[in-house]
């Protein structure tokens, strides 16, 4: 029963990601109503009840399996093996980070990527340890088709909309960029055609593990202190997103809380009346940007 | 070499009294000169009393809350991240909320300093901002990468530098503490009297129930 419903569940899931792709923007607000508008855009979320099922089907499994795991992983296994393995698995990674920065058009970052595969296979001891980062300034960064998308440097001003978000079954938040994103990846991987599946299950399985142990603590404190956590996740998620594909350049460009009028007498203000001009034209300028 | 600093002191003067006709500019700069300064003095001052060994939960909360009241602008970090209901919102309903967002930040924070090692905050640079300035760090914790954290910070009526936003890798906490609010008032029906019901049961569960510290 539970493998029944699970397998429905990807097919729906599957279902939604396609019919995201072709009705980008279902449902809308109307003109009439440009704070809906605006909220809209900012979460951007119109299957949020299929979305809000399958984040609770996801955290289910991560308590069943994942989580206990990664306590076990980080609590008992070393340290010093911890981090040989996620160089290790980092480090089987850079083929295609370093492809997409071409695509990318970002040679600097290529070149640094290929040196550090590079050193770190060889010098590293096939990537247990990264020599690079240590001992070459060569910092680690990773890129995807996702990011590669979003920039689209073989045709500047066509590149595709983030679509609606999504949380995928096991994989969690994303959007149909970064979904199409993630099957690329795969596909340009070299080790996905070297590797014996066997081999390829346990790299995955090594790297959801890698990834959540060392997230135990933030994901806590996250759940702990949000209201709704699910919302609260999926702006985390495309704020971050938004980041990465700026390379983490222009946070300035961020809308933020602005002070220019003080509320000492906040009794005497009418209720009704708008008294935040400044927020007002942030979400007018989020609102004619998103329009474009 | 004292000849030289004297010099430069008078030299300051007088640059000083010239400038005094024209305050716009130099305001702004001495601003955003002395944005790195008020930071570097109140994170100092944050961690001296909130990692001090000894002190109850309730102390170290206590002076937390003196410490974000002293150095962010709630009124506009509580304005902002109501969204569009503010508007909506009742005299009453914006002062029960900017009270209970308050007690949210301190339940949230005051524990982390719990287990937190000094010395770990680095101020690399300040760039101006929309209508204020950024000074970048990076913060180190215990058992995790450096984290890059841009604080915005602009002047209040007083002239006092206010903190309105931390973006921890990019992500401003300003926006997700937005999404969530939002989102939970349109689950309720679009009422921001949700809001403050959900808020008094988080606050309270959390003060019940601090983070399990697992390191």
């Amino acid at each position: 029963m539970p493998i029944e419903i699970f397998r429905k569940t990807l097919i729906r899931a599957g279902t939604l990601v396609v019919a995201g792709m072709l009705a980008a923007c279902a449902a809308a607000p109307g003109p009439d109503d440009p704070d809906g508008l605006v909220a809209y855009y900012e979460t951007n979320d119109p299957y949020e009840p299929y979305n809000r099922y399958m984040f609770e089907v996801n955290l289910f499994l991560d308590e069943m399996l994942l989580r206990p795991l990664s306590h076990a992983y980080r609590d008992g296994m070393p340290e010093y093996v911890q981090d040989r393995v996620h160089n290790f698995l980092f480090n089987l990674r850079e083929p295609v980070t370093l492809v997409n920065n071409i695509m990318q058009g970002k040679g600097e970052r290529a070149w640094v990527t290929a040196q550090r595969f590079g050193i770190n296979s060889t010098l590293g001891i096939g990537g247990l340890w990264d020599q690079a980062d240590d001992n070459f300034d060569l910092p680690p960064h990773k890129e995807d088709f996702g990011q590669t998308l979003a920039v689209s440097a073989w045709q500047p001003g066509l590149a595709p909309e983030e679509g609606p978000y999504i949380v995928l079954p096991l994989f969690g938040p994303s959007n149909p960029r970064d979904a199409i994103g993630l099957g690329v990846d795969t596909l340009m991987d070299p080790l996905t055609y070297l590797l014996p599946t066997g081999a390829s299950f346990a790299r995955t399985g090594g790297e959801a593990l890698d990834k959540r142990s060392r997230n135990l603590d933030t994901l806590d404190e996250i759940e702990r202190t949000s209201v709704d956590f699910y919302a609260t996740i999926r702006s985390l998620y495309r704020q971050r997103r938004a980041d990465e594909i700026r390379d983490g350049e222009d946070s300035g460009n961020l809308p933020a809380p602005s002070i220019s009028i003080e509320f000492d007498n906040i009794d005497e203000q009418p209720s009704g009346v708008s008294t935040d001009p400044e927020i007002k034209s942030d979400d007018e300028d989020k609102l004619s940007e998103a329009q474009q | 070499m004292v000849a030289r600093r004297l010099l430069l002191v008078v030299g300051f003067g007088l640059a000083f009294c010239i400038a005094g006709g024209l305050p716009q500019g130099s305001n702004a700069d001495a601003f955003s000169e002395s944005a790195k300064p008020f930071l570097e003095d109140l994170v100092d001052r944050a961690i001296n009393a909130l990692t001090e060994e000894g002190i109850s939960d309730q102390e170290r909360s206590d002076r937390f809350r003196g410490l974000f009241n002293e150095g962010f602008h709630i009124e506009a970090i509580g304005r902002f991240v109501l969204g569009r209901y503010w508007r909506a919102a009742t005299p009453e309903q914006r002062e029960e909320f900017l009270e209970l967002f308050e007690d949210l930040m301190v339940e949230t924070y005051a524990p982390r300093f719990k287990n937190y090692e000094v010395d770990s905050v680095r101020f690399t640079g300040t760039k101006p901002d929309q209508d204020g300035v950024i000074v970048s760090s990076i913060v180190s914790l215990p058992n995790s990468e450096p984290a890059k954290v841009d604080w915005r910070i602009r002047m209040d009526v007083h002239g006092n530098h206010r903190i309105v936003d931390l973006v921890i890798e990019g992500v401003s906490m300003a926006i997700a503490q937005r999404s969530d609010f939002t989102s939970v008032i349109q689950s309720r029906g679009g009422e921001v009297d949700g809001l403050l019901l959900a808020l008094r049961d988080k606050t309270e569960s959390m003060r019940v129930a601090p983070p399990t510290a697992s390191q």
